[in-house]
């Protein structure tokens, strides 16, 4: 008899690493213009249904960076069209114009690919290999790798180079960026196509297993949203922590519990979390949008 | 080298500042003095483009700069110091020196680290913090990191607000001396300081604010020894450095 424990653990670690490179999305617009894409969902589903259709033309390795690139373009859409003319007003707008847009992505999907979930074939094949006493199916491979080489990836770019620390210094502190000649309109629009491009992978990753539809990211964006929120919406860390931590508590309670209550432990979590420390357990306090 | 005509300014409807003509020559410093609310930061917050003015322009080096954004003035040469240092304050002090230059065309590597060079030498201080994070800085370090930050830009004109603001005498006393030898060494700079004896003791020309007005110009000479100006504008309250 298998002890079952890692199994869980594998199945609770896949799926928080999707939450975390969510959560990563939603943090990459949150630092720069104290706003995120709330139809991240939709991008997501988009991502993975333009993925589907690319397949058979491209094979799926050559798929994945078009599906990035794409990400990055919707985002950039995203930002102008529901985004940047509420950025100036005081007005909160853009919480209302970004679950617009994600109601109009999802409808002209439903249009092109259908309202019916349809399979990803993934293309690894189903064959486990054992780690540590679990068995690990090569698509979770693929998953936590793929997520984690693009979190790497986009971390180290903000970190070690000038273009990604004037997107830092546009988080910190948005005038004095333009004062020292950054276009900080141009950063957030980065930052858009950044958060949009980590949800269309995340899309493409986490579809062989789920089903792939235009609905297929609402929770999963919701999940995402309670990982960044549990790591704090300021820190790239914090996004991959919460994420892993609501994974990893809603694969034991379904498992031991019953997944019916699946979704109480992450919520609990992050009850408990914000009541201690507001602002994320990896986050700082930034000021207002301006 | 910087022109400012008839410009007007504010925020929302009223406009706080009112048609100030000034004239800045290369190699001059000009200060701008005022009691609070006269409207100074306003004056360089139009000028560099965070605001935009309701009539009349700027001219720098003969660009018009109406309308453009902040970091395309920052582009024309324009560096602003701002109210308050604005540091990059989770970056580090490198970074902050980095990104000050990242308007620059001549971005060749030679190029900036003599310019590099140079503000470590201006400010040894800043050598030793280079990797620490700009906001655990002192408010002198900090002060002092601003302006290099403004200098990595190499700019034709550094406008700077309240660089004394929030600092002990001998703080302030110190980045005087700094921007006296700045001023030796021929750059063009604009300051506005509350601490009109300050500004008035290493100007070259000088403007009076007082609600939103230029009420008198002249050269600093002239005014630091005109007591009218002191007690009718500046609420006659000098600093007295040690
Ligand atoms: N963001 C703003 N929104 C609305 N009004 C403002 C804003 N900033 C400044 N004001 C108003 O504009 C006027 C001029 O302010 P400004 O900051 O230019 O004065 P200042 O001369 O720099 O004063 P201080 O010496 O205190 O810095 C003040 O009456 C102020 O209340
Ligand atoms: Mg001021």
């Amino acid at each position: 008899m298998l002890d079952v424990l890692p199994q869980v653990l594998v199945s609770g670690i896949t799926l928080g690493t999707i939450y975390g490179l969510i959560a990563f999305g939603y943090q990459l617009t949150y630092v720069t213009s104290r706003t995120v894409n709330f139809g991240q969902g939709e991008a997501l589903a988009v991502g993975a249904l333009v993925g589907l259709s690319l397949t058979p033309m491209l094979g799926y390795w050559a798929m994945l960076p078009v599906v990035i690139v794409f990400g990055g373009l919707y985002g950039l859409v995203v930002e102008r069209i529901a985004v940047r003319p509420t950025l100036d007003s005081p007005s909160e707008g853009w919480i209302l114009a970004t679950i617009a847009f994600g109601i109009v992505a999802k409808n002209v999907s439903e249009n092109i690919w259908g309202k019916e979930d349809l399979p990803f074939p993934s293309p690894l094949p189903p064959l486990p290999i054992e780690i540590g006493g679990a068995f690990v199916m090569p698509t979770e491979l693929l998953i936590v790798g793929g997520a984690l080489l693009l979190m790497v990836a986009i971390e180290l770019f903000n970190r070690f180079t000038l273009l990604g620390r004037a997107f830092a210094a546009t988080a910190d502190e948005r005038e004095a960026a333009g004062l020292v000649g950054i276009d900080t309109e141009k950063v957030i629009s980065g930052s858009f196509a950044l958060s949009c491009a980590t949800a269309a992978c995340a899309g493409v990753l986490v579809a062989p297993v789920t089903l792939t539809g235009p609905g297929m990211g609402l929770v999963l964006a919701l999940k995402g949203f309670s990982a960044a929120i549990l790591g704090g919406l300021t820190s790239g860390l914090g996004a991959v922590v919460g994420g892993l931590l609501i994974g990893i508590a809603e694969a034991l309670t379904a498992f031991y519990i019953s997944t019916g209550y699946k979704e109480v432990p992450g919520l609990l979590i992050l009850l408990a979390a914000l009541t201690l420390k507001p602002e994320g357990l990896f986050g700082r306090v930034l000021a207002k949008k301006v | 080298m910087l022109t400012i005509e008839k410009l007007s300014a504010g925020y929302g409807r009223a406009d706080v500042i009112h048609n100030l003509d000034m004239k800045v020559h290369q190699g001059q410093l000009v200060c701008l003095i005022g009691g609070n609310g006269a409207g100074k930061t306003t004056t360089l917050r139009t000028i560099s483009g965070m605001l935009r003015p309701s009539g009349g322009r700027v001219l720098l080096d003969g660009h018009d700069l109406r309308g453009l954004p902040s970091h395309r003035v920052s582009a024309l040469g324009l560096a602003h110091v701002p109210e308050g240092r604005k540091l990059f304050g989770s970056l580090s002090v490198m970074d902050n020196l980095r990104l000050g230059a990242f308007a620059r065309k001549d971005r060749v590597r030679g190029a900036l680290s003599f310019d590099l060079d140079f503000v470590l030498e201006v400010f040894p201080l800043l050598r030793e913090r280079r990797s620490q994070q700009a906001g655990t800085l002192s408010g002198g370090e900090q002060q002092m990191l601003a302006i290099a930050r403004a200098l990595m830009a190499r700019p034709q004109v550094m406008v700077l607000d309240e660089p004394s603001l929030g600092l002990a005498p001998k703080l302030i006393a110190e980045v005087y001396a700094i921007i006296a030898r700045l001023r030796a060494e021929g750059r063009t700079m604009v300051i506005v300081e509350q601490f009109a004896n300050l500004a008035l003791a290493v100007a070259d020309h000088a403007y009076v604010m007082a609600n939103g007005c230029i009420v008198r110009e002249g050269p600093a000479r002239q005014l630091r020894d005109d007591e009218s100006v002191r007690n009718a504008y500046l609420g006659g309250h000098p600093l007295e450095l040690a």
